[in-house]
């Protein structure tokens, strides 16, 4: 059974009296957040090991560094080095952010060869912070990995003590606060810092698991004290350019309406579709093996590139070169397409990543290649970046995001012999679905033929007859004359 | 001179340190109290101790890196050595300074 995906903030959210933010300018987050974190309060983030806890923290220090507000970065884990070296992996040059006084970065990491001799506290390094805070008129400070340091008190009430001094020290002193700890949130017994969920006003989760052997990362904000929050769980993804959390929000309410008709670049199908696909409509091809879904949604993408515009072509089942073969068959060239980047064509295995990953790549891209239309073959195989959950995850995101952006979508699903009842997608997805089209192949007289039919089409008269068609070697040929009625 | 003599007793053993407190926090009055222990206890060490006071100079601590409080930052017996805590094991002092020395 899926669940339901969907995650609407209230509109007050955005504009709750009293609750002041700061946008935390990593992407989808402050979506999720309505806004940011708490101004001048304590936000937890927790989870277990390669999270991406600590990296989180810091793209809040270096996205408003960028924006010219200075923070402080104290660790108790890591080196300044290493801290760096991942930050420039990330693109971030932390020197030159501190060289510019907008950045510090402090590790307090307790040297390992140090002896340790009876109790300690953090009330050094709270005054440095206030001190350093105070000469760079910082106002945002992420303290990463505490727990790290704290457990060498090994005694609960002290540790506990600790924490809330510091929250009360630089809470006193206007800090926004972004504290990270390792949790493991899949564990049901209590951790050990259980009290700082009680302590903190916001709590985000960041968790990394494995369904079906593809690892994936999920994030989940449990606690906001005086505000709304997206409360499902996001994936995110860790990339090149930072943090990318991929929510489902109030935005998905905003979707473009139907357009107007576009060749499906075989003529008589635009007839019986009542003139053709609709721009910014969703688009379904179902049908078995061999049904000649992949030549339809050729044929589409040639017909939008006869037009000037432009296709991201994402496929899930055979390479470029595999495609352009099989395509000169029934006489669809597709290279002058791709040669003259009207055409993008990323072939993925689904498996090889999460679905964060897959997502990431697939909003990069229309972000960069600002496509018209979209090609997805074969949602079916989108099954495999993990489970049913994953695959409908993945599209509803990226269907959402294409009918806000105004782009059409055509999808094709390989499915089974279709048993009465059976939901059109496989993977629960009938109602963001605008038009379907059944292909099929039948044997009749000792030969398969295919037939295809137009199950649905929102917002337009179709025609309900089965039509007889055939692959050409110039393209698909419908039987114009049909064979019957849709039983 | 030779240490290696087993009828040598005592070698007198020359500490210095920099002990880092916040004010009078608990841990570094205790830490205070401690190093005072110390300097009875081990009376074949001559300690040298600058007392840095967080409080008053964070500068000084996150020059040096100490960002824990009480730290005894020993600079001499070369190379050099962190304790940090409010001294109350005082043996993990003690055998620092063997009195037969090194």
């Amino acid at each position: 059974m899926i669940t339901s995906m969907t995650n609407i903030p209230s509109d007050e959210g955005s504009g709750s009296p009293g609750i002041a933010k700061i946008s935390v300018g990593i992407r989808g987050l402050d979506e999720v957040l309505n806004g940011g974190v708490p101004k001048g309060a304590m936000t937890l983030i927790c989870g277990g090991p390669g999270t991406g806890k600590t990296m989180l923290g810091m793209e809040f220090l270096v996205r408003g560094a960028m924006a010219g507000h200075p923070g402080i970065m104290v660790t108790f884990e890591e080196t300044e080095m290493a801290l760096k070296d991942y930050a420039f992996g990330l693109g971030w040059d932390l020197a030159k952010l501190e060289s510019k006084g907008l950045l510090t970065v402090v590790s307090a990491r307790i040297p390992p060869e140090a002896l340790h001799s009876g109790d300690f506290d953090l009330r050094g390094i709270i005054n440095i912070l206030l001190q350093k805070a105070g000469s760079m008129k910082a106002e945002r400070v992420v303290v990463d990995a505490p727990d790290a340091f704290l457990r060498l008190l090994g005694d609960m009430p002290k540790e506990r003590a600790e924490l809330h001094l510091m929250q009360e020290k630089l809470q006193k002193a206007g800090m926004t606060v972004l504290i990270t700890v390792k949790m493991r949130t899949d564990r049901a017994s209590s951790s050990h810092y259980d009290f700082l969920d009680y302590m903190a006003d916001c709590v985000i989760h960041l968790d990394q698991r494995v369904q079906e052997q593809v690892s994936t990362r999920r994030l989940r904000v449990t606690k906001y004290r005086g505000s709304t929050y997206g409360r499902n769980e996001y994936p995110f993804g860790i990339t090149n350019q930072g943090t990318w959390i991929i929510p489902i929000t109030q935005a998905s309410l905003k979707h473009a309406g139907l357009g107007e008709s576009l060749s499906s670049g075989v003529n008589q199908l635009d007839e019986i579709l009542g003139g053709g696909y609709r721009r910014n409509a969703c688009t379904l091809l179902t049908g078995n093996s061999g049904t000649g879904k992949t030549t339809f949604a050729c044929s589409f993408a040639l017909s939008m590139f006869s037009q000037g515009e432009r296709v991201l072509y994402l496929d899930f089942e055979e390479s470029w070169d595999a495609l352009v073969s099989c395509m000169l068959s029934p006489g669809l060239d597709m290279r002058p397409a791709k040669d003259s980047e009207k055409l993008k064509f990323i072939s993925q295995m689904p498996e090889s990543q999460g679905i964060e990953e897959h997502l990431i790549q697939a909003f990069r891209a229309i972000e960069d290649f600002e496509p018209q239309h979209m090609i997805i073959d074969a949602i079916s195989a989108c099954r495999r970046m993990g489970s049913d959950q994953a695959a409908f995850e993945y599209l509803i995101r990226i269907i959402d995001h294409c009918k806000q952006r105004g782009i059409t979508t055509l999808l094709t699903n390989l499915t089974s012999v279709m048993a009465p009842g059976q939901e059109i997608t496989g993977i629960d997805l009938s109602s963001v679905i605008d038009t379907v089209i059944v292909l099929r192949n039948a044997e009749k007289h000792g030969h398969f033929v295919r037939d295809l039919g137009v199950l649905k089409s929102r917002g337009r008269a179709h025609s309900s007859r089965i039509y007889d068609f055939r692959i050409t070697n110039n393209g698909i040929e419908i039987n114009e004359k049909g064979v019957g009625h849709v039983e | 001179m030779s240490n290696n003599a087993p009828t040598q007793i005592t070698t007198i053993q020359r500490c210095a340190a920099r002990l880092f407190v916040c004010g009078d926090a608990p841990n570094s009055r205790r830490a205070r109290n401690n190093l005072q222990r110390l300097r009875e206890t081990l009376d074949h060490v001559e300690f040298e101790v600058e007392v840095v006071d967080v409080d008053k100079t964070p500068q000084a601590a996150l020059d040096q890196g100490i960002f824990v409080n009480p730290a005894l930052q020993v600079i001499e017996p070369a190379p050099g050595m962190l304790i940090y805590g409010d001294l109350s094991e005082l043996t993990v002092i003690e055998e620092l300074f063997p009195k037969g020395g090194y």
